[in-house]
């Protein structure tokens, strides 16, 4: 057919090419008139508009049958039937190959759903490129801060102040929070917060009912899930509830936040109905700031600009809380610095006091993306090993097409279309497991993936690509060494197949096990460090310890609630307070002795508020002074420091010395404290973390309330409890946990770390025996001859056996030698991490050695057993 | 022989194909369903489409006469068959039957799952 000439003629010849004829003269009418009727003047973008229209003509019903046309297809059909062909005729060796590709396909897919999840993060808000948190680093005499929050007035005053913002808001998130509806129903809401409204303009909330908007105060907007928990999404439109004594108009329905978002607000309420919202202090961070910046703007040009309005505003702070200029204050070393996180790296890179929620560590991720990786390159190099060990059942083969006129390229391309056809099996094997797995993965990270291929994560891209580069990275080495035979030699039976790749061979298992080693190592660390901060001294008990939850919703009755429980027999001791070890409440503040005037005396501390019970209900240990006492009315201005506090304070005597606060914290009219008593130091913080100086006031809260009971009667302390609450508050919901559990969760990560650690080495270590097996499955058939000779003159079992293990175990102690000090600088590594951690131990380094000689002794001693056993009329009845 | 089953890009097609009766060719098809759904096409998608509704005998086609525009090239007129005005009235009657089956309670407390990206 005859090509129009206006029209771009190389798509039209595609056509012809490719479609059927019978198609082509309508197809071609058709994008003839489309192109005339494009009415555009850009010829180029006209041009583009027709390649886009031409291609999605070629779908299977207009294509020529492929298979008819070229010698490529020809070849390409004709090899893909003698790989399954070879497949076929070694199920053995083919097991081995496609179960080891197959584990590590599974390893990766899984880790590879874990990064590209966590890389995710916050990156579905329409503006996310554009936004950023801005977030504190301080120094006030020796306190150094990292914050994640920011003083109250920020975010207006920058905006006027720097042209780049081109929005600001501000959220104060607050907890869970009990929400109280008309019909006296009570729903506990994980996460509330008070918002801008100009929150709205930055951060693209999916409105579902009603309108974005809480520009009045006590108006509120909450999530989809929490409108279905309280009376549905429409129906919830106009509705009331009530918390903090404010009764709040619910005026829209937001989609639910997304998973892979750094924070998860179930309800945020008008921040005009915040007290503290209009506050002009900068000297508390308790609201968290973000910025949408005008496109193009750099951030860190703006984040250089922010200390010229330092003076300005901090200025004024400083002299009415400490006296002190600005100038003076920047003198004595401490500074004021806030900076801004790009959105998307919130998750992965921020780690600083007062995380709206656990986020991830990016260290994690390089970790996993290693360990995949190791497992992977494991998995392949038993392709490789297998492959070119087996030359010898191939050489004729490759001798024979040479001398019928094969080139080595296509000798090269057979050989990779078998990698590659064993990769793809292994990888439609994996992907198969992993739809299986998924629940488990899901329950182990936390997360909810549901379709990794074709959902939000979208791998199935990866996944080919992940194969053929599997297929061509096992393929390679092979390919090219048994397309290079020379076919005279091959023929004549000259060359001495298998031996001389292997010293490659060797080298290979060297890394397999080298590999192996440094996981099994990681494992053995990271389960140690965990066993540590199990069993180590907390300088409290958290065991046998019942933790009640919501008890702030009593008030005044939680005294009335208290002597009730402790009247039970089960309970030997209680105490109500808001702040506990394992969490609950923390509050910062700074205290110095009461004679000191300057800021360089301040002591940062943890203040909370507890009652006489406190200590007795924790078991902790006072090492000086005495707890305190309800009978003295004088112990309502007594503390009781940590040792921490007293190692700071420096106090050589600290029972009876006076202290202060700066401004009337934590209750008006409260200022001046005595110390009375010592408690040995407790871990409240992370591991990671030294413990910090506290005071422990003694001033009622009630947040919590925790209790001490008998071992073995928590089932009917807690049966008597819920009787009891439900007597006290009939619409509350009835919460309570462990100590010891509490405990626990704050290592979720890192217990997560050493299951997922010792899956990986375990697997590793099982494909490279996988390999090795299969690889001493081979060698020891070659030397099946030799066998039998040596049997005949007299050779002993165990003496065969030892020549078959000693060449394998030259491999093991080089590969250990190489990879222990690589394991320790790693492992040491991620130790510095902790602040209270284990040491690496002559056993730790014993174990994964031992484990992996084990393994691979045992692996070869089947195979060499085997040998050694046969008679050797068998081997060498033959010739 | 591939199911009579009626995909819904397939029954707008076939829908537009009844509409456009003599005009009803590939390109026109494909101009008439983006501006009525609002929705946009490939001039391939519906070719595709129309070529699976003739393999199910839902329309027949024929070659029409050459015109200017086309570079000297004939259009394929298709119309719809008497199975396929059945499969349209068949598929109608489903939608109007399972319509009239929602109580009205049905619609309350609905949830929107919105998706994000």
């Amino acid at each position: 057919m005859e090509l129009n000439r206006s029209t771009p003629k190389w798509a039209d010849r595609l056509i012809l090419w490719l479609c059927k004829e019978r198609y082509a003269e309508e197809i071609l009418g058709d994008l003839e008139e489309y192109y005339a009727k494009l009415n555009t003047r850009n010829s180029k973008f006209k041009t583009l508009k027709y390649w886009y229209q031409s291609f999605q003509f070629l779908r299977l019903y207009a294509l020529k049958s492929p298979f008819q046309r070229s010698n490529t297809a020809t070849m390409f059909k004709m090899n893909l039937k003698i790989a399954f062909r070879n497949l076929r005729r070694d199920k053995f060796f083919s097991f081995i190959n496609i179960l080891g590709l197959a584990l590590g396909i599974i390893t990766c897919l899984f880790i590879g759903m874990f990064i590209k999840d966590e890389m995710s993060y916050d990156s579905h808000w329409d503006k996310s490129k554009n936004i950023y948190r801005v977030v504190g680093h301080l120094k006030f005499g020796n306190n150094e801060f990292s914050l994640s929050t920011t003083p109250a007035p920020m975010w207006s005053s920058f905006k006027s102040d720097f042209p780049e913002i081109a929005q600001a808001g501000r959220m104060r998130n607050l907890g869970s929070m009990i929400f109280e509806l008309d019909d006296k129903r009570m729903v506990k809401i994980p996460e509330f917060a008070f918002a801008d409204q100009e929150v709205f303009d930055i951060f693209s909330f999916r409105l579902i009912a009603g309108e974005l908007n809480i520009v009045d105060p006590n108006t509120i907007l909450i999530s989809e899930s929490t409108a279905l928990k309280l009376f549905g999404v429409e129906e919830s439109l106009g509705k009331t509830v009530k918390f903090y004594d404010k009764n709040y108009r619910i005026n829209g329905v937001y989609s639910d936040i997304p998973d892979n978002s750094h924070f998860h607000y179930d309800a945020l309420g008008s921040m005009e109905t915040w007290q503290n919202s209009k506050s002009t202090e900068w000297g508390s961070n308790n609201f968290r700031t973000y910025f949408l910046l005008e496109p193009g703007a750099d951030y860190h040009t703006l984040e250089s600009k922010f200390s010229s309005v330092y003076p300005k505003y901090f200025g004024p702070m400083l002299s009415a809380h400490t006296g002190s200029t600005w100038e003076q204050f920047l003198e004595s070393g401490s500074f004021v610095d806030y900076y801004l996180q790009p959105l998307e790296s919130i998750h992965l890179h921020s780690d600083l006091a007062y995380e709206i929620e656990q986020n991830g560590s990016f260290q994690y991720i390089i970790l996993f993306g290693a360990a995949g990786l190791f497992v992977l390159i494991i998995a392949c190099i038993n392709f490789m090993n297998i492959s070119t060990a087996r030359s010898s059942t191939r050489a004729k083969e490759v001798g024979m097409r040479k001398v019928m006129g094969s080139q080595k390229q296509y000798l090269f391309n057979q050989f990779m279309m078998e990698s590659l056809l064993n990769a793809f099996l292994a990888a439609a094997i994996a992907s198969g497991f992993v739809y299986l797995l998924l629940p488990f993965f899901n329950a182990l990270t936390d997360k909810s993936i549901v379709d990794p291929f074709f959902g939000q994560l979208f791998l199935f891209p990866w996944v080919l690509l992940g194969t053929v580069i599997v297929g061509l990275l096992a393929g390679i080495y092979p390919a090219l060494y048994l397309s290079s035979f020379r076919p005279i030699k091959v023929l004549k039976g000259e060359l001495r197949l298998g031996v001389r790749s292997g010293w490659m061979r060797n080298a290979l298992v060297i890394v397999q096990f080298s590999t192996s080693v440094i996981m099994i190592f990681g494992a053995v660390v990271i389960s140690s460090q965990l066993d540590y901060i199990q069993s180590k001294s907390l300088g409290f008990s958290k065991d046998q310890v019942l933790v009640l939850k919501n008890t702030y919703m009593m008030d005044d009755r939680v005294k009335s609630f208290e002597e009730e429980v402790k009247n039970h027999p089960t309970v030997q001791k209680v105490t109500t307070t808001s702040y506990l070890p394992t969490g609950g409440n923390r509050s910062d503040s700074p205290m110095l002795p009461k004679s000191s005037t300057g800021a360089e005396n301040f002591v940062s501390m943890q203040i909370w508020r507890v009652d006489e019970n406190y200590i007795p209900t924790m078991d902790m240990t006072l090492v000086a002074g005495r707890n305190f006492d309800k009978a003295l009315a004088s112990d309502s201005n007594s503390v009781i420091l940590n040792q921490a506090a007293v190692d700071k304070f420096g106090f050589a005597n600290p029972v009876g010395e006076p202290l202060k606060t700066m401004h009337d914290f934590p209750i008006a009219g409260m200022n001046e404290f005595k110390v009375i008593g010592v408690v040995d130091n407790f871990h409240y913080d992370s591991f990671k973390e030294n413990i910090d100086p506290l005071v422990l006031l003694n001033v009622p809260s009630n947040g919590y309330m925790a209790l001490r009971v008998d071992a073995g009667s928590v089932t009917e302390s807690i049966g008597y409890l819920d009787k009891l609450w439900n007597e006290f508050n009939p619409n509350l919901p009835f919460e309570y946990s462990f100590m010891d559990q509490e405990f626990e969760a704050k290592y979720r990560s890192e217990q997560k770390l050493g299951t997922l650690f010792t899956i990986f080495s375990s697997l590793a270590i099982f494909i490279a025996c996988l390999g090795l097996f299969g690889l001493a499955a081979f060698t020891t058939d070659q030397r099946k001859k030799e066998i039998g000779i040596r049997k005949v003159l007299g050779a002993s079992m165990a003496n065969l056996m030892i020549r078959q293990l000693s060449g394998y175990t030259k491999l093991l102690v080089v590969a250990v030698n190489l990879s222990l000090p690589i394991g320790i600088y790693l492992m040491s590594d991620w130790l510095n991490d902790f602040a209270y951690r284990t040491d690496i131990s002559a056993l730790m380094i014993v174990l994964p050695i031992m484990s992996v000689m084990a393994l691979a002794w045992g692996t070869v001693s089947i195979i060499s057993y085997r040998a050694a056993r046969q008679n050797p009329v068998e081997n060498l009845k033959y010739e | 022989m591939k199911g009579s089953y009626l995909g819904e890009f397939e029954e707008l097609v076939l829908l537009l194909v009844a509409v456009m009766q003599d005009d009803a060719y590939g390109l026109a098809i494909q101009e008439q369903f983006e501006a009525q759904t609002g929705r946009a096409a490939a001039i391939g998608a519906v070719h595709s489409a129309l070529n699976r509704l003739e393999e199910k005998g839902f329309v027949e086609s024929n070659l029409a006469d050459a015109t200017a525009e086309r570079g000297g090239r004939r259009k394929r007129i298709f119309t719809v068959t008497i199975p396929g005005k059945k499969a349209l009235e068949t598929s109608k009657e489903l939608r109007n039957n399972l319509w009239s089956q929602i109580p009205e309670l049905g619609w309350k407390g609905l949830k929107a799952t919105l998706l994000w990206n």
